[in-house]
């Protein structure tokens, strides 16, 4: 697959060039004497080089941005950067660590590494979505695509007024109200958690929660028993069989909705958070010179 | 407000469904808490009386249709229409018990609705407006207030009392404590007086006016010293704070040859690699020498255990008996003494309080000399006012009595048995006697002699004869190199006499020339740099700045506003 491709391209050769860097920073830092004139810190020659190797990192792997867009540029191709961009983009954790030498304080400094640590975690948040989430996906759809869902859905929902047409004006009512009032990903946690704040106006109660159409599939559960007549149970049976059928398709979908979210909502902290960081970093860069 | 809503659902054949729903201001919408929720709408509607006869209807989105024209905000009155997203909102007139009518016809199709979120689902944000609501943030919090701050006073007032980010938050690490004062932590340019150039040696010796350098930076041009800045060594805002540079090869990479090098006085100054076996000289402590020399007696510094090594203090000692609990206990509390009965460490816990006669000795050696006047005491002072105390003591004694017709009896308890007990001359030269014997006694016998040197010239004029050594306690006998008490007072849970002994062997010494220093081998049972034991480094006993030498400021002074990197091309890109 194509989301895999990102760990294993070129052989993993990222990888070994994500190792070959971490260790020449953990020479580097540890060069640095613990007893000797300052601490390891990013004051000293091995700190300066770390921070301009972490430095000119960061800025290279923001310009994956720019790269993905250029589909006309030889310069790699897209999947060989993303590669590398995960694996130098973790590799920046450790070096930018070593740089600052665990020193951290309310400064703009710290705020650039916390800024930098926002970035690679929601970076590897979004790597580890995009290994999982679309074989989820792919399995949640089992061949379908949204357009096929929501015409299946208005052939269930037409059926529905069809047959609720034959029923009592209650359950004539609750049906319809039932469609209606149907949610599915209205707000940004709705489609990130699943959550299902659809309801229902069922007879004699009003508007109640009808999650997973859980309201509506129970009312006329109970309602078939007491079905007077050999034609209103199968009334009731057919609206109950469809809208059985409704709760899977909606589900299916919500959970698509679910996955979708999931593959993007790391994006909108990543690239803000990215962009926050070089305007840190270029400060960090500045008043540690300003202050020398 | 009550207000009743009327839904018309299902199309012409449909039902109408009422609500009643109490609230302030009626809201339809999509969200859960909506009173009437209308997921096909994007943002919420809200309606409020604006008057009897109309109602103030807003929306968060420009979605509100009338005459044509979409709108957020309208003010509908009865028999009005307004559509919203394909819903027809009006007003009727409700029964009793209700305030306003409001009927919603038509519908926004379920299912298109659904279809348009699983098209574009819902966005928190804009990518791009975060990014740049971010970047300005950083901006501006992080570089446009301190430095508009810094170069404003007034404005920087405003910044330190709203608590906003200034300069200080540029720092890149605490300060050490000694500098996180007043005038200096909140205060970047104490230090950093020139942006992008290194803090000079004026801004550190602005304050440390006293502080001497290592070695004259003119004399041993050859080293390099001028090159180096204050803050070369010293190094602020670190974690853990190092401002005293614990390194050796400070010391050793220059000291490890020293025997080269041509030494002040022809005194050579030894070759030192470490605090180790073999690597460091025998201890040198400092000792009074008191042989005839053009300006008298000096301090020189003397091996350890060498003939040398004598204390000449002018004392005399016996600290064997002294802590000996069968020979001498303390007056008041009958318990034997221990070192720290005499020894008081000073407040930096380096060295120790002079020891005193009030203080330490007079409870035991009282200065009291006539058995009939026991509470009169002799001056601790010269030997001229000792005996002039004595001399006067006695003629008021001899001639009060001749007044009264009485010839004391003269006895000292213990006296030898050649001198006469009783005086048959006449008072003043009996007192003349006595106070020649007591002078005798104190100053040959058992008085002050006990303690002190005394020299004899045999003048005939008593009050001449004898001369007491002056007293020279030794504080330091360290001359360059200090030892802290502190760490060194409590060891294995021992305390007192056990952990001073354990150095100072003062329960075998019978001698106040005694010098009772350990060496240089009890030192390296737990100092010892080639096991890397804690306290081997070089500044945990020696320190840099000598008390007495070059001064810095003048030694520096010709350095003062040089920027040492000006050839940089960064500050010549600058400067353009």
């Amino acid at each position: 697959m194509q989301s895999k491709g990102l760990l294993t391209h070129g052989g993993r050769r990222y990888l070994w060039w994500a190792v070959l860097l971490s260790v020449v920073s953990l020479a580097l830092y540890y060069t640095q004497a613990p007893t000797g004139l300052q601490p390891p810190n990013g004051g000293t020659w091995q700190g300066y080089t770390l921070g301009t190797i972490g430095a000119c990192l960061i800025v290279w792997l923001s310009l994956l941005g720019i790269r993905k867009r250029r589909y006309s540029s030889r310069i790699g191709t897209v999947a060989g950067w993303a590669s590398a961009h995960v694996y130098l983009g973790l590799a920046l954790l450790l070096v930018a660590t070593l740089h600052c030498a665990w020193q951290f304080g309310w400064n703009v400094h710290t705020l650039a590494y916390a800024l930098m640590c926002g970035v690679i975690g929601s970076g590897l948040y979004g790597l580890f979505v995009y290994l999982r989430l679309p074989q989820a996906q792919a399995h949640n759809r089992a061949g379908k695509d949204r357009d096929a869902w929501i015409d299946e859905l208005r052939s269930i929902d037409t059926d529905i007024e069809s047959v609720a047409a034959k029923a009592d004006a209650d359950t004539q009512t609750m049906g319809l109200s039932a469609q209606s009032l149907t949610a599915i990903g209205e707000s940004i946690w709705a489609q990130l958690w699943g959550l299902d704040r659809s309801r229902v106006n069922l007879p004699k109660q009003g508007l109640v929660s009808n999650a997973d159409q859980e309201a509506v599939i129970d009312y006329l559960a109970r309602h078939i028993p007491n079905a007077r007549t050999r034609r209103e149970a199968e009334v009731l049976n057919d609206l109950m069989d469809l809208f059985g059928r409704r709760r899977v398709l909606l589900s299916r979908m919500r959970e698509d909705l679910r996955l979708s979210a999931h593959l993007k909502i790391w994006l909108f902290f990543h690239v803000p958070m990215t962009l926050a960081l070089l305007v840190a970093l270029s400060i960090h860069i500045v008043v540690v010179f300003f202050y020398w | 407000m009550e207000f009743l809503v009327r839904q018309t659902i299902g199309g012409d054949s449909g039902e109408t469904v009422d609500s009643g729903i109490t609230a302030k201001r009626l809201t339809l919408g999509p969200a859960a808490k909506d009173d009437v929720l209308l997921p096909g709408l994007k943002s919420s509607v809200s309606i409020v009386a604006n008057d009897p006869e109309s109602v103030l209807v807003r929306s968060g989105s420009r979605n509100l249709l009338v005459d044509g024209v979409l709108k957020k905000r309208v003010l509908l009155s009865h028999g009005d229409t307004l559509e919203i997203s394909g819903l027809t909102l009006s007003l009727f007139l409700p029964p009793s018990g209700f305030d306003l009518g409001v009927l919603l016809s038509g519908s926004i199709d379920p299912v298109d609705n659904l279809a348009t979120i699983m098209g574009k689902p819902p966005i928190p944000w804009s990518m791009r407006r975060m990014s740049w609501l971010l970047m300005c943030a950083v901006t501006l919090l992080c570089f446009v207030v301190p430095y508009c701050a810094l170069k404003e006073p007034n404005f920087e007032e405003v910044v330190t009392s709203a608590g906003w980010p200034s300069d200080v938050h540029w720092s890149s690490g605490p300060l050490s404590s000694v500098h996180n004062a007043a005038g200096v932590a909140e205060q970047c340019d104490a230090c950093h007086v020139q942006p992008f150039v290194m803090t000079q040696d004026d801004a550190c010796l602005a304050c440390h006016k006293t502080l001497n350098e290592h070695a004259d930076v003119n004399f041993h041009a050859d080293l390099g010293l001028e090159a180096m800045r204050c803050a070369s060594c010293h190094r602020e805002h670190n974690e853990p704070a190092t401002l005293i540079a614990q390194t050796d090869s400070l010391c050793t990479d220059c000291h490890v040859d020293s025997e080269s090098w041509t030494a002040a006085e022809g005194q050579p100054v030894i070759p030192v690699s470490a605090f180790a076996p073999d690597q460091h000289p025998q201890f040198k402590v400092a000792v009074l020498d008191q042989t005839e020399s053009p300006v008298g007696s000096q301090w020189t510094r003397q091996p350890l255990f060498s003939g040398g090594a004598v204390d000449n203090s002018g004392l005399k000692f016996n600290h064997e008996v002294h802590l000996d609990s069968d020979k001498v206990a303390d007056k008041d509390s009958g318990v034997a003494l221990e070192c720290g009965s005499c020894h008081t460490l000073t407040p930096d816990r380096r060295s120790f309080e002079p020891v005193n006669m009030q203080a330490h000795c007079e409870a035991c050696h009282s200065l009291a000399f006539d058995p009939v006047t026991p509470d009169f005491e002799l001056p601790h002072a010269s030997a001229r006012e000792v005996y002039t105390v004595i001399e006067g003591h006695y003629l008021r004694t001899f001639l009060g009595a001749a007044n009264s017709a009485q010839v004391p009896d003269r006895r000292r308890l213990g006296s030898p048995s050649e001198y006469r007990t009783v005086c048959t001359d006449d008072p003043y030269t009996c007192a003349q006697w006595e106070a020649k014997r007591e002078a005798r006694y104190q100053f040959e016998d058992t008085g002050c002699v006990t303690c002190h040197e005394v020299n004899d010239n045999n003048s005939p004029d008593t009050a001449k004869r004898y001369e007491v050594s002056s007293v020279h306690q030794t504080e330091d006998w360290f001359m360059y190199a200090k030892f802290d008490h502190r760490p060194h007072e409590v060891i294995d849970g021992r305390v007192g006499n056990d952990v001073c002994g354990d150095c100072h062997e003062a329960t075998t010494s019978v001698s106040a020339n005694d010098v009772l220093l350990p060496g240089i081998d009890l030192c390296f049972d737990c100092h010892n740099a080639d096991v890397q034991a804690e306290g081997s480094e070089c500044v945990s006993c020696h320190w840099f700045h000598p008390d007495e030498g070059v001064s810095s400021v003048l030694a520096r002074g010709d350095r003062r506003g040089v920027n040492p990197n000006a050839d940089a091309w960064v500050f010549k890109w600058l400067e353009k």
